[in-house]
């Protein structure tokens, strides 16, 4: 059986780097996408389990993809966490998505969500 | 007086005879004066003027004819006093009756005087106290003549009328007593530095100050008797927007050769005292120095507003970038602690949590600084939904009692029951209020320990009291410690951390939400922080 798939859009090499490093310790096939082009791309034609978005991304902005994401139903299973370093954006999009994640909270909880969505029983 | 110009009886009657002339002429002629005045000429129609007339003219008629009638004079003879002929004169009937009429004619004119005084007493002081001598003098003469009290028979009150026609011209040229109306009007009118145009009521330029020719570029020659249009040529716009305005108080700007003006507009109806419109007049004053002014202001007010938003974005900006390799560095601690690349041992395991630690505090601070920017900024924008107070008490508490337990010193909560169970406001703000307060009270707190509690505070308001048993703040500090990056004492900095900018948050947010922060605090036996909120329970529409 084919691995989970965890798409990671970060623009920042170190932060995406260790979402990957993470997310293949939980048993992910994980892709790293550094520009919101690129991620509005992936989206047409990847069906992933998993996204990480960090909402900050250059060109496309998180929130486009988030519309996007959210407009389609193919994603109806994919669990998303949106990554962020700024307070003000966990107040907006508060009841919007299913996590939000501050970058400098560590990745402890990171962990224990990626690690849910395999197996929902433990 | 005229009867001394002849010596003997015809004569003497003769020149008595004339001298009616003004002593009916000059009551009425006072009469006349009093109405103009008082503003009340309008009021003497033809009607009421030829009934003021009958006596007088019915009187002139019997003192010519009186050797016919005798009823001015019943006898006359000549009298010696002193080596001086006098005419001794016996009145008549119609003598009297001229003299009633007189008297008559002398309280309504003083009565009209006397009411107009009353009303410009004020400005006119000194004029009226002339006046006044001047309107009783023909009393005083007329009276004496009358009673018989001199000892020679002579009328006193054509006297009497001198002084009062001396009084006013004294009044006239000494104490400007008709300054009152046209010639202030007039000196006014021509020393205004406003441009004022008078027209008729067919737009017509009748009348216009110097301040307006000076405008115009043109003299008054030029000016008066044109159509505005002729003369404003390059203000259609204004003339139509104004061409039946018949009042009108506004600010227009006019471009006068390349260079805009400012000026306040004013329009006033001129009208007849009987209430008919013959014109307007428009004032015009110039405002443009005001308005630069004004101008400056706003650009540097624009300014100051750009400064303070490209230091918000700045902020903004900044935090972000600090943060980003903060949440790495803190990632990266999170998965040394993890068992991922194997156990640690104690030593490593402390120095992984040590990073954690102060990991956490420079990105708390940063949190403050962004938060202070925007604060400072009016970025701020509170939320307003319903929210549990006891969750929010829940929360603080579970977050900080692992510093308090660190610490070994108590972290209780109370929640008054006379509360409501569900308030409207920002509750992240909230928290972050009370989170704020209580960690800067846990970190002033060695012993004891520190007390949260929520509370009505009548039925405007609700309160919440963050009291411990810390090292106090001392009084001069209690103001101070509310304005950014201040602390009671700049070693606290150093001893306890922090950037100085929580109470400030604290404070500013609690003004953004309508509320106050209060502080109660001794030296040694702790500090009581107060914050009052306006109590909401429903929600905005």
């Amino acid at each position: 059986m084919s691995l989970p798939l965890a798409l990671i859009f970060e623009d920042d090499p170190k932060l995406a780097e260790l979402y990957n490093m993470v997310l293949k310790q939980c048993q992910y096939e994980t892709q790293v996408i550094g520009s919101g082009k690129e991620a509005q791309k992936s989206l047409q034609t990847l069906s992933p389990d998993l996204i990480l978005l960090d909402i900050h991304l250059p060109y496309v902005s998180g929130l486009e993809i988030l519309k996007q994401f959210q407009a389609d139903k193919r994603f109806k299973d994919t669990l998303l966490i949106v990554m962020t370093a700024d307070l003000y954006t966990v107040k907006d999009l508060d009841g919007i998505v299913d996590h939000i994640l501050l970058k400098t909270h560590g990745i402890t909880k990171l962990r224990e969500l990626a690690t849910a969505r395999i197996n929902p029983d433990r | 007086m005229l009867e001394f110009l002849g010596a003997d009886i015809p004569t003497k009657l003769f020149w008595a005879k004339i001298q009616y002339f003004g002593i009916i002429g000059l009551p009425l002629s006072y009469l006349w004066f009093a109405l103009e005045f008082s503003d009340r000429r309008a009021r003497l129609t033809r009607a009421r003027l030829a009934g003021l007339l009958i006596v007088p003219a019915v009187t002139l008629l019997l003192v010519f004819s009186n050797e016919f009638h005798r009823q001015i004079w019943t006898e006359w003879n000549l009298e010696s006093i002193g080596g001086t002929l006098f005419l001794n004169l016996e009145h008549g009937i119609a003598f009297w009756v001229n003299t009633v009429y007189t008297y008559l004619l002398l309280v309504v004119s003083t009565v009209l005087i006397s009411g107009a005084v009353m009303r410009r007493a004020k400005l006119y002081r000194r004029q009226i106290t002339v006046i006044l001598l001047g309107i009783f003098a023909p009393w005083i003469g007329n009276a004496i003549s009358n009673l018989g009290l001199l000892p020679v028979p002579i009328d006193l009150t054509p006297f009497g009328f001198t002084i009062t026609g001396i009084a006013i011209v004294w009044g006239i040229f000494r104490h400007s007593f008709l300054d009152i109306a046209p010639i202030a009007y007039e000196t006014v009118f021509e020393s205004m530095s406003d441009p004022v145009f008078v027209l008729d009521t067919q737009n017509v330029i009748v009348d216009i100050n110097p301040a307006g020719q000076k405008v115009l570029n043109q003299t008054a020659d030029q000016i008066v008797g044109k159509h505005v249009r002729e003369v404003l040529e390059g203000q259609a716009d204004l003339l139509d927007r104004f061409r039946n305005t018949m009042s009108a108080r506004e600010e227009i700007a006019i471009d006068e050769n390349s260079q805009v003006h400012f000026y306040e507009l004013s329009i006033s109806l001129l009208m007849k005292r009987q209430g008919k419109t013959i014109g307007r007049a428009i004032v015009l004053h110039d405002i443009s120095d005001r308005k630069q002014a004004e101008a400056a202001m706003a650009d540097a007010r624009d300014q100051a507003i750009q400064a303070s938003q490209m230091k918000s974005q700045f902020l903004a900006r900044m935090s972000h970038e600090l943060r980003t390799p903060l949440g790495v560095i803190r990632g990266y601690a999170d998965v040394l602690n993890e068992p991922a690349y194997g156990t640690l041992t104690e030593p490593q395991a402390k120095a992984v949590r040590e990073i954690i630690d102060s990991n956490q505090r420079v990105s708390d601070m940063v949190s403050e600084l962004l938060d202070e920017a925007r604060l400072a900024a009016g970025a701020v924008q509170l939320e307003s939904r319903l929210f549990t107070p006891a969750s929010i008490l829940e929360d603080v508490e579970t977050k900080l009692s692992i510093l308090t337990q660190k610490k070994g010193i108590s972290l209780t909560t109370e929640l008054d029951p006379e509360l409501p169970v569900q308030l409207v406001g920002d509750p992240t703000r909230i928290n972050q209020m009370v989170t704020n307060l209580t960690s800067n009270s846990i970190k002033f707190t060695k012993q004891g320990g520190v007390h949260i509690k929520f509370y009505p505070n009548g039925k405007e308001q609700w309160a919440i009291d963050i009291k411990d048993t810390g090292t106090g703040i001392p009084k001069a500090a209690h103001q101070s410690i509310f304005e950014p990056f201040r602390q009671a004492d700049n070693t606290i900095t150093r001893k306890y951390g922090g950037t100085g900018l929580g109470l400030s948050i604290v404070k500013q947010l609690t003004e953004l939400m309508g509320g106050e922060i209060t502080l109660k605090s001794k030296l040694g036996s702790g500090t009581t922080f107060t914050i009052i909120l306006p109590l909401n329970t429903e929600l905005p529409e």
